[in-house]
């Protein structure tokens, strides 16, 4: 039992080793650090008003600027150089502890790739299940259709591809359904997580502060927000459950 | 009533998609216990999935839908392997 439980680590503690002490994206501690304090009271002083005009513009010029890529380089050890947010979230390690307890129920030994793999898979599915709540208000069969394929042909494109093809040599299309079947409800569990995060940051800073703040904590998480959401309007519809996703 | 016509008339439309692709996917599912490793066949089983599961979730709530984008998404993987 010890030695299955221990095998269950190895990877983990591999990753601990080849990475050396380093911060994942999107694992903030429960209280800001001083960096991120500071990083706040900085981005807030330039940015005074409201942060959330249409189309998130103003979020998008703190997010290019100097003093949150700074923090961000400051704080989060990636794989390569940045320039950009959108560069950051490429080149930033997966956030492990997500993926680790659902890695370990699909394969005995994940590896590195298996948590690049499955990261990628699950923003492209998180960006699929907004694209298709908007999708349904439409009632626009072809709409739906292209926010389905967003999600159901996710595993066929590159990136994901040369991770899933290899990994899931041999399988069947059951062993496929039991996978999406069990892929879909974790997708959702990180939903979950991610909006009770930002409903939490709302209460404590209301909303301005709070967009802010998860900029600063999560900002993968941010990187969707902007990728997914064309204005605050609908991104917090999500965040208040407005925007209704099929359950799984 | 010019309303309550063109609402049943989808609902039929959206039922006789639903039906027909129903019996097109639950082929598929079949023959995954088989041996059917044709490329054409699983492909042909993608659309119909994808077809399927987007008739379905054009109905609000309907609890088919998300059930079905999962069928889809595995007969689209297995397609993928099976056309290499």
């Amino acid at each position: 039992m010890y030695l299955t439980r221990f095998s269950r680590l190895l990877p983990i503690a591999v990753m601990c080793v080849v990475f050396g002490n380093i911060t994942f994206a999107d694992t903030p501690p429960d209280t800001p650090t001083p960096a991120a304090g500071a990083a706040f009271r900085a981005l807030r002083a330039q940015y005074p008003d409201s942060i959330l005009d249409d189309d998130f513009k103003t979020l998008k010029k703190i997010t290019d600027s100097q003093t949150y890529l700074d923090f961000l380089k400051q704080t989060y050890a990636t794989n390569t150089p940045f320039k950009t947010l959108e560069e950051f979230i490429e080149s930033v390690p997966p956030p492990t502890e997500r993926y680790q307890d659902f890695l370990h129920e699909i394969f005995e030994k994940p590896t590195l790739e298996d948590f690049r793999g499955i990261h990628q898979l699950t923003l492209v599915y998180r960006r699929g299940n907004v694209m298709l709540a908007k999708a349904m208000e439409t009632q626009n069969l072809k709409v739906i259709q292209a926010a389905l394929e967003e999600k159901t042909k996710a595993v066929t494109k590159e990136p994901i591809r040369s991770w899933w093809r290899p990994r899931f040599s041999g399988a069947s299309q059951a062993d496929f359904m039991d996978f999406f079947t069990r892929f879909e409800k974790f997708v959702i569990e990180t939903e979950k997580a991610d909006t009770l995060f930002i409903r939490e940051q709302i209460e404590k800073h209301g909303k301005d502060s709070a967009i802010l703040w998860v900029a600063i904590r999560k900002p993968v998480l941010m990187g969707e927000i902007l990728n997914n959401f064309a204005k605050p309007d609908t991104f917090f519809s999500w965040v208040e459950k407005k925007v209704v996703l099929p359950k799984m | 009533m010019v309303t309550v016509l063109i609402i049943a008339f989808s609902f039929t439309s959206i039922y006789a998609t639903f039906q027909s692709t129903k019996d097109v996917t639950a082929a598929y599912a079949d023959s995954s216990s088989g041996n059917n490793n044709d490329c054409a066949w699983w492909t042909a089983g993608c659309v119909a999935a994808l077809a399927l599961a987007a008739a379905a979730c054009l109905i609000p709530f309907n609890p088919a839908c998300p059930g079905l984008v999962i069928a889809a998404a595995a007969t689209c993987a297995t397609a993928d392997q099976v056309c290499g």
